[in-house]
């Protein structure tokens, strides 16, 4: 909500009639004189109204790092710094998992799902994988290779309780319930 | 806010990225990455791009337009001259294949079609052939 | 950053629309104006006012959509740059569709030209039409199209080197350009003396030319937006998608001209 108030507030601020200020002989002199317009880079970017831009110089073409705002802002300032902020690569296919040293699957959510293409990738079609915070193992049933849920987000909710998220029903019991649990991934 | 514990916790891939960026900021303020240069290059690939299309709009448009103005000018004068010349619309033969009518238009009197003028268009409604 | 931080904003680079009413209102003006046209079309009473209000329904749906998405992606920042890709590959594609319509079109002229019935007098033109002169005012519009693209290009790289006038300059120029061509095309109809009932000559050269008329002043709006956005600081020396669209539209109805001279004005007179 704020970053879309000042969005606009900003563009407004730009769209207001530039040219005339320009028109003086001086103006090159002064522009020279107008300090850089500073903004946020990528490592002071802490939340939604910190990726906003100065707006550009009247009279002049924006640059992406002036007036990009929201997302692509984060993506551009990402880029400029040579930091890939989407992270689109594939999972690592370099190997097949094995319980010992499963593929980890980076994420921040409380669930996260993988497609798993078997080893060497593409040597069967996509079948995903869901994996939790509680319970961050899973094998795929078609190649067997294992993935692991790496979680990096936020440690809590923020109110400093623990609190633990109930399933909408139970996980279903298996064979292994009643032998060996490691025999789930089996 | 941040716990040790939590910035220790920063996967390998994205804090490798983010390390990299720090050594490479004190190795050197003038190394820039592709993103940067290719965009730089861009921007001054553009400038004589922009000077040559300005100088061709500016000095090779204004011309052209001039001429084929001019060209368009007399063939018009001698298009209207010729036309001139000619039987007046009512006494020329109309053939079955002008002037097709299957259902009146939704405007006018119903027979005029878009862009009908009465300087150039006749509608004999008991052609001969 | 850290990967705390991070975790403040979206994972992915796509742009998830929100809920918006445009897209069904679109279909429902559609649909209103595909009826009303054909009920005007055989003269059902009072049809035309019906196909009337339906084109106002469109243009308006097309309008507010069109306005959301320069909101999404001017001032909320939803157009990463594979939402640019993806926007891009929607005109390329928008393009080529008609590029294939354009191609019916040309099929249905070179259908009856190249073999003249024997109705027609079997020649191309029929006897009694009079074509018009392709070296007077097609002519003159093909230097007009031709020069539009030059002028667009101006603009389009003076934007990319960051030069605010001349972007401005260039764009204003094709604009102008672009009402000149419509303005020279509406006096050539009606200076000419046959008409769309004329028979397959009369209706394939209105047909033809009519339809790039038509796209003429949609390109023509395309850049006039464009044109609106350099003005008000919307578009960035990199991003700015709605320009290059509009350009690579008009570049489309340019070669279209192209094909229709050489083949309707010319080979066909």
């Amino acid at each position: 909500m704020f970053l879309q108030r000042s969005a606009v507030a900003l563009a407004r601020r730009a769209a207001v009639a530039p040219a005339l200020r320009r028109t003086l002989a001086t103006t090159a002199v002064r522009r020279n004189q107008v300090p850089e317009r500073k903004f946020k880079s990528l490592s002071e970017v802490k939340t939604d109204e910190d990726l906003i831009g100065p707006g550009a110089q009247p009279g002049t073409v924006p640059t992406d790092l002036e007036q990009a705002t929201g997302l692509e802002r984060l993506e551009i300032l990402g880029k400029t710094e040579g930091v890939d902020v989407f992270d689109m690569r594939p999972l690592d296919a370099s190997r097949k998992g094995t319980l010992d040293n499963p593929i980890p699957v980076r994420g921040v959510g409380q669930e996260q799902y993988a497609g798993c293409t078997g080893y060497p990738a593409d040597s069967h079609i996509v079948v995903w994988l869901r994996m939790t915070r509680d319970d961050p193992i899973e094998r795929c049933p078609e190649c067997g290779s294992v993935y692991k849920y790496n979680y990096v987000g936020p440690e809590d909710d923020g109110h400093h309780h623990h609190h633990h998220v109930e399933p909408e029903y139970p996980e279903p019991k298996t064979w292994a319930d009643y032998l060996k649990p490691e025999y789930k991934w089996a | 806010m941040f716990p040790q514990r939590q910035l220790l916790r920063a996967a390998p891939r994205f804090s490798a990225q983010l390390r990299a960026q720090a050594q490479r900021r004190l190795a050197s303020t003038e190394t820039e990455n592709s993103f940067v240069r290719e965009r730089r290059h861009v921007k001054e690939h553009a400038k004589a791009t922009a000077e040559l299309w300005r100088k061709i709009s500016l000095y090779a448009v204004p011309p052209a337009m001039i001429l084929a103005g001019i060209n368009a000018y007399n063939l018009w004068n001698e298009h209207w001259e010729h036309w001139s010349h000619l039987p007046p619309l009512e006494e020329r033969v109309e053939y079955p294949y002008q002037n097709i009518r299957t259902r009146n238009f939704p405007w006018g009197d119903g027979d005029k079609t878009l862009f009908w003028n009465e300087k150039v268009n006749y509608h004999n409604k008991d052609k001969a052939t | 950053m850290t990967n705390l931080i991070r975790s403040n904003f979206q994972d992915h680079p796509f742009h998830l629309v929100s809920p918006s009413p445009w897209p069904l209102f679109t279909s429902i003006s559609l649909l209103n104006l595909a009826t009303s046209a054909a009920l005007s079309m055989h003269n059902f009473n009072n049809g035309y006012i019906l196909t009337i209000l339906s084109l106002i329904l469109v243009i308006s749906s097309m309008s507010f959509w069109f306005r959301d998405v320069i909101s999404e992606g001017t001032f909320l920042g939803n157009h990463t740059l594979a939402v640019q890709k993806g926007l891009n590959i929607g005109i390329i594609l928008f393009i080529v569709s008609e590029a294939l319509f354009f191609l019916a079109i040309f099929w249905a002229f070179f259908h009856s030209a190249m073999a003249p019935s024997v109705e027609l007098g079997g020649q191309w033109p029929p006897l009694g039409i009079e074509p018009v002169n392709p070296f007077e005012l097609p002519l003159l519009n093909t230097v007009i199209l031709l020069s539009s693209g030059a002028t667009i290009t101006y603009g389009h790289h003076s934007l990319i080197h960051g030069d605010r006038k001349g972007a401005l300059y260039g764009t204003i120029a094709t604009v102008l350009l672009a009402i000149i061509f419509t303005v020279f095309q509406g006096i050539e109809y009606n200076v000419s003396s046959f008409t769309i009932s004329d028979g397959a000559f009369g209706t394939c050269f209105f047909f033809g030319t009519g339809f790039h008329g038509f796209h003429v002043i949609i390109g023509t709006i395309f850049l006039s937006v464009a044109l609106w956005r350099v003005f008000d600081y919307h578009l960035t020396d990199n991003h700015h998608v709605g320009l290059e669209g509009g350009i690579l539209y008009w570049h489309f109805v340019d070669v279209v001209w192209l094909f229709l001279y050489i083949a309707v004005y010319y080979w066909g007179s």
